[in-house]
């Protein structure tokens, strides 16, 4: 696994003054490597990488599974593994109608489809999942965007999560569905997004 | 040079109507970033260009609540481009987050069309998801943008909008 930290000194501030920079901030980058793992453990720590000065945090996730039949990975907030989370999901698959599932007091926030090992080599899938107002007292919520062609037998998706906490995201841990290890070659790039820090 | 600013945050500390951004040139597209919940049982999100009330706008939205089929929804010669928002009757604790991408804001060749992606729940039993686009039919530059819900804002939401300029 090769794992690259953002730990910088924040670059809105210059020389002590508060400035308005580049709006997406690079925070974490996880690249399996060296044999597929069983986990992704992002957390927030210091400088750049301190979660708590963000409005959103965006999670690129790009990988397969590899070494088991399961094509969804969990994730889970702040280590609550209780059933907390909701889910409301369309998807696609060949040229069926697009189809609608729901379901509540589920035990992970659905942010990931991808291919299981069977599937032909070099196929990969990809997700974007935004976690909305990460500090707030609210709920939280986030919204997923899925391609997993899967060679021509996967799915496009869009899911809405709500995770009934009103804590701010500190942790994230990824896993597969069924316990099996995320492929070498994956990675999961997670940015961090900035308000407006300067009043016009 | 930054490549995505943020141009404004509003955080609402009350209950508004509406949200205005007028202060938007100088890039290249436009995003916008929200969490949302009505002040009633009516969760519409709505948005308009450069003051224009008239009936300028299309949009078409595919959304899935429950376990219901995925649904279409849509409107040709509407007077704003609208998306199905997050209501009162949801817990207290509960907003809706989404994305409003509004593409090459600033040419005066083109209609304007956004891209929008939202999830919530509606109310304490049905969550939603939605992926829609709108067209606004004017190739004015786009100066002014109006963010409304059919019953108003409610206290706690907020409202980024991020400039994202070319190489």
């Amino acid at each position: 696994m090769t794992i690259t930290i953002n730990t910088d000194a924040p670059a809105y501030m210059v020389d002590g003054v508060l400035t308005d920079g580049e709006a997406w901030v690079a925070l974490q980058t996880n690249v399996v490597s060296g044999g597929s793992t069983a986990a992704i453990t992002m957390q927030s720590t210091t400088g750049a990488n301190d979660w708590s000065q963000y409005m959103d945090l965006v999670l690129i996730s790009y990988g397969r599974n590899g070494d088991g039949s399961a094509s969804v990975m969990k994730m889970n907030l702040n280590n609550d593994t209780g059933a907390n989370y909701v889910k409301q999901q369309l998807y696609g698959q060949g040229s069926d109608p697009v189809l609608a599932a729901t379901s509540v007091s589920n035990t992970y926030l659905d942010f990931f489809w991808y291919p299981p090992s069977a599937t032909a080599a070099n196929v990969i899938a990809c997700s974007v999942t935004t976690l909305s107002d990460i500090n707030s007292g609210k709920y939280k919520s986030a919204q997923v965007q899925i391609a997993n062609s899967m060679n021509a037998t996967g799915y496009v998706a869009i899911v809405a999560n709500v995770w009934e906490n009103q804590a701010a995201i500190t942790e994230i841990d990824l896993v597969d569905f069924s316990g099996s290890n995320i492929a070498a070659g994956s990675r999961f790039d997670l940015f961090g997004v900035l308000p407006r820090m300067v009043t016009a | 040079m930054a490549i995505m600013e943020a141009i404004e945050t509003v955080y609402l500390e009350a209950d508004v109507a509406s949200v205005t951004f007028d202060s938007i040139s100088g890039y290249e597209h436009l995003q916008l970033r929200f969490s949302e919940k009505a002040d009633g049982p009516n969760g519409a999100v709505y948005m308009q260009f450069n003051d224009d009330t008239g009936s300028n706008y299309s949009y078409k939205q595919m959304f899935g609540t429950a376990a219901a089929a995925q649904a279409l929804y849509g409107s040709v010669s509407a007077t704003k481009i609208a998306l199905i928002g997050t209501t009162n009757a949801s817990a207290s604790t509960i907003y809706g987050g989404g994305i409003v991408d509004i593409w090459d804001y600033a040419n005066s060749n083109k209609n304007t069309s956004v891209h929008c992606s939202y999830g919530s729940r509606m109310d304490t039993a049905a969550p939603f998801v939605v992926s829609g686009n709108g067209v606004w039919d004017s190739t004015a530059a786009v100066t002014k943008i109006k963010f409304y819900e059919f019953n108003g804002w409610q206290r706690g939401c907020s409202f980024t909008l991020f400039g994202i300029k070319s190489s």
